[in-house]
């Protein structure tokens, strides 16, 4: 059920009503409940995994904190590491470890059997909720929570059905002290919670969709473009990869928000980062953070008589993880790595970078650190949306050989592109910059505001894209 | 039952108010963009919009084409006029499929019968795909105008009534297009110059022939079956000489498309002409007359045109 | 030893480490309260606390440390 359709909307607004109907003591059992509804709706059997993931993972974390010794809390750290790798290896990284071993066997020319592939289609939200349950198991193993004695709590944290899709990873920490909290109808949940789905409809239907449609026309054929016609479609591409993911992400944090509940902050307008690592402080923070938390923490300070190098190993695993958990192929261990080596330059530069900053004026100087990392991110895009290398050494070779005009289908279809682009930059400008002045959407005058919003409902019915029905003809 | 919490009934009472205030501010501004979009979108003159538009409510043309982009750019209109002695219209528009068809079809028969006219047939066709029920939206301006086809805009999705209560929703991404339409510059841009709806492409193929990778099995839309059977009863009703014709492509096709059998068969069934110049070697010996390996350039539109009306001739002499 | 010592040695070496003679510590203080305390400089000061006090830190007391009162702790009960 994605967060854009008809359907979903049907189920909110169901769920919602009864939600709030029912007496506050059974809202949370009502919201287990949806929540599997949403879950199986996809592929019902999938809730079979969760709910094993759910099951083990509550027990052994109540084990690791009724037990004293050391060794045997480490024991069962260990064998729900094991449970919860073990899943997630298995369904989204079985089929590409086969072939790459079966790969290497073969240029030895040692053992030729027949690769053992799965045909399964990957559960939803895998990824998300594994990383949440590590998170909550380690942060007990750590002493810094106290395992969750109620299962239908712990249940909740794990299902709740606007996080499921796309994040954010919950911390245990922040989400199931919520849980114990009553839920009574709040209007300014209500208005901020609507608010801030439509701002995620207008990023998803008006900017990500609509530029969607001239990404495929223009990766169908990527030898054929000019190259202006491919830097171009490289630098939309990164609006529309963040135009997509925070615009679920706002659906999902606004659908919350509904029911009363407070989920964590995803995207920092991670497009106005001045440098690499601010940018992964920005972009995904629930996944950047959960990282630095139980990767890169734990490598630095374990190494830490390394010196500088322990930072430098610690960010190699770490982006090599990020760059995987988006999915099992090689181009995602490309763009972590290209990201690591980006942090060591950064870090090696620090100082001078500081110096530098000094003898040149602020405004320049943070302007074109922007564009910099800008035009970094962009590069990187395209090792992450390359299936094939030769798909990227394609775009990156066309670029600067393949003169040519810009291909941008008609004048309509690239002023939809850039408005929308304008609007998604000019919001997040407004408020990295901190210029409310300029917005009537936090006007003070509620119909002022009214009006704001209801423009912004109107022009997503104008300029959104609903369905396959706008396409890019593109013979000619 | 306790659903809110110490909210005062003020509170609640100004939170009403203002919510049914936004309704309404929603209501009158997408009813009012939402009209002046449609006398708008009905005033345009030229362009890929006003030509369906002129299909279901204007011509009066004696032979029309029906089709996708095949239709639209490979039937040159003086050809047939002189030589059938006929006033044409060529209702192709790119990327549709017979929904779209056999809804313009609608909207003409209700004003007259033409005397032939001839529906393009595409591989592929008849399978089943989502896109072509999202290509419905093209007719969604005409769901209020044209009440006749209606229940094929309702085949997008059992929600489409109720997107429709916006008014805005059938104009949705075609602001800046229609904007374009009303205004002369539009005649003179790129695929907007239209012959009596024909658009000619000057491009010229210079790739070698390739070989077709056959989808030998897929599976068949039984309403996509159902509506090319019912464009061919209604246009038997009407006495319309209908011809059903499959256009040349500059590809070789090792296998029979199983859209293209099954249409011969419906054909056969009705006894309408069928004519497929899909494997024509005529065709597959010049790529000079291709402007890409699925669209004949102008000058091939104009060979291909007359081997049309030599077949027409032969049929109805 | 006294926490307050423990604070002044603490200041003096984040001043070292983190070249900047403006820092003072308090209790409260968090990494996102010194703007040069990034992953580098908090390895870099750690070891240098380890070394001042002759002292060692297991990995999970490490990473429960929330801000420069769970570090004073730490220390204290190291050397105590």
């Amino acid at each position: 059920m994605v967060f854009t359709s008809v359907v979903y909307f049907l189920f909110l607004i169901c769920s919602l009503v009864v939600y709030y109907l029912l007496p506050a003591r059974f809202r949370n059992y009502f919201l287990i409940a949806v929540s599997i509804f949403f879950y199986m709706y996809v592929k019902a059997a999938y809730i079979f995994i969760i709910a094993f993931i759910i099951i083990a993972n509550y027990f052994l974390g109540n084990l690791i904190e009724s037990s004293h010794s050391k060794k045997i809390r480490f024991r069962y750290l260990f064998l729900s590491l094991i449970i919860n790798l073990g899943v997630l290896v298995f369904f989204k990284y079985w089929n590409f470890a086969v072939q790459n071993l079966f790969d290497l066997l073969g240029i030895f020319h040692i053992y030729k059997p027949i690769p053992v592939f799965l045909e399964i289609a990957l559960p939803i939200g895998l990824s998300y909720y594994i990383f949440q349950t590590i998170g909550y198991i380690t942060d007990i193993y750590r002493g810094s929570i106290k395992a969750e004695n109620n299962f239908f709590h712990f249940t909740l944290f794990t299902l709740f059905f606007p996080k499921l899709l796309v994040g954010p990873i919950e911390r245990a920490n922040r989400f199931l002290p919520q849980l114990s909290k009553p839920k009574y109808f709040d209007t300014e949940n209500f208005i901020e919670g609507s608010k801030r789905i439509v701002w995620g409809l207008f990023k998803k239907l008006v900017v990500a969709d609509r530029i969607a449609i001239y990404q495929n026309a223009v990766m169908a054929s990527t030898n054929e473009q000019s190259g202006s016609t491919l830097v171009f479609a490289s630098i939309l591409y990164t609006f529309q990869v963040y135009a997509d993911f925070s615009g679920y992400t706002d659906i999902a944090l606004g659908t919350a928000r509904l029911f009363g509940f407070d989920l964590m902050e995803n995207f920092k307008q991670p497009l106005l980062a001045k440098n690499v690592s601010d940018f992964w402080r920005r972009w995904h923070i629930s996944l950047s953070s959960w990282v630095n938390d139980y990767v890169f923490n734990p490598i630095a300070l374990k190494y830490r008589n390394w010196g500088i190098w322990s930072v430098f190993y610690a960010l190699l695993i770490s982006f090599v993880i990020i760059g995987v958990w988006h999915g099992a192929s090689w181009n995602y261990v490309a763009f972590g790595l290209l990201q690591a080596i980006a942090l060591i330059y950064e870090t090696i530069t620090k100082k001078q970078r500081k110096k530098l900053a000094k003898k040149i004026p602020v405004f320049l100087y943070n302007s074109i650190s922007i564009i910099l990392t800008f035009s970094f991110i962009c590069f990187s895009l395209i090792i992450f949306r390359s299936e094939k290398f030769s798909d990227a050494e394609n775009i990156i070779k066309g670029i600067f050989s393949n003169p040519g005009t810009l291909f941008f289908d008609n004048p309509s279809t690239l002023l939809f592109m850039l408005l929308g682009c304008v609007g998604m930059m000019i919001y997040d400008i407004q408020k990295e910059f901190k210029l409310p002045q300029l917005s009537f959407f936090t006007s003070k005058n509620w119909v002022l505001q009214q009006v704001a919003y209801a423009v912004l409902i109107i022009y997503i019915l104008l300029a959104g894209v609903f369905d396959g029905g706008q396409f890019i003809y593109f013979s000619f | 039952m306790k659903i809110f919490n110490k909210l005062k009934r003020k509170g609640l009472s100004q939170f009403t108010l203002r919510f049914f205030v936004f309704l309404a501010i929603i209501f009158v501004l997408d009813f009012s963009i939402g009209r002046i979009l449609k006398s708008f979108y009905f005033t345009q003159d030229s362009g890929l919009l006003f030509r369906t538009t002129f299909a279901m409510d204007s011509t009066t043309a004696q032979m029309l084409i029906f089709g996708s982009s095949t239709a639209n750019h490979h039937y040159e209109p003086h050809s047939f006029e002189n030589r059938l002695n006929v006033s044409l219209y060529n209702a192709g528009r790119d990327g549709n499929n017979i929904f779209y068809h056999f809804a313009v079809l609608q909207g003409i028969l209700i004003r007259y019968s033409p005397k032939i006219a001839i529906l393009d047939f595409n591989k592929l066709e008849f399978a089943k795909n989502p896109d072509s029920y999202d290509r419905i939206t093209s007719l969604l301006p005409y769901y209020e105008t044209n009440p006749k086809i209606r229940s094929i805009i309702e085949l997008k999705s059992p929600y489409e009534k109720y997107k429709l209560l916006s008014k805005i929703y059938p104009f949705n991404s075609i602001l800046f297009t229609v904007a374009v339409g009303n205004l002369d510059v539009n005649k003179d841009r790129k695929n907007n110059n239209d012959i009596d709806g024909y658009i000619p492409i000057s491009k010229v193929w210079k790739n070698p022939l390739s070989l077709d990778t056959p989808v030998l099995k897929y599976e068949i839309d039984s309403n996509k079956v159902k509506y090319f059977r019912s464009f061919i009863t209604e246009c038997i009703k009407s006495d319309v000489n209908l011809f059903i014709v499959v256009s040349p492509r500059f590809i070789k096709y090792t296998t029979e498309d199983i859209s293209i059998a099954l249409a011969h068969e419906i054909s056969d069934e009705f006894n309408i002409p069928f004519y497929d110049f899909s494997n024509d070697p005529y065709f597959l010996n010049h790529p000079e007359l291709f402007a890409d390996i699925s669209h004949l350039n102008q000058n091939g539109a104009k060979i291909y045109s007359n081997k049309v009306i030599d077949k027409i001739l032969d049929y109805h002499p | 030893m006294q926490p307050e010592k423990i604070i002044n040695d603490l200041t003096q070496i984040f001043k070292t480490i983190f070249e900047d003679d403006s820092i003072s510590l308090n209790e409260n203080t968090t990494t996102s309260d010194i703007e040069s305390w990034d992953s580098l400089n908090h390895i870099h000061m750690i070891t240098a606390v380890e070394k001042h006090f002759k002292i060692r830190f297991d990995l999970n007391e490490l990473l429960n440390f929330k801000n420069i009162g769970d570090l004073c702790k730490g220390i204290l009960e190291k050397i105590n």
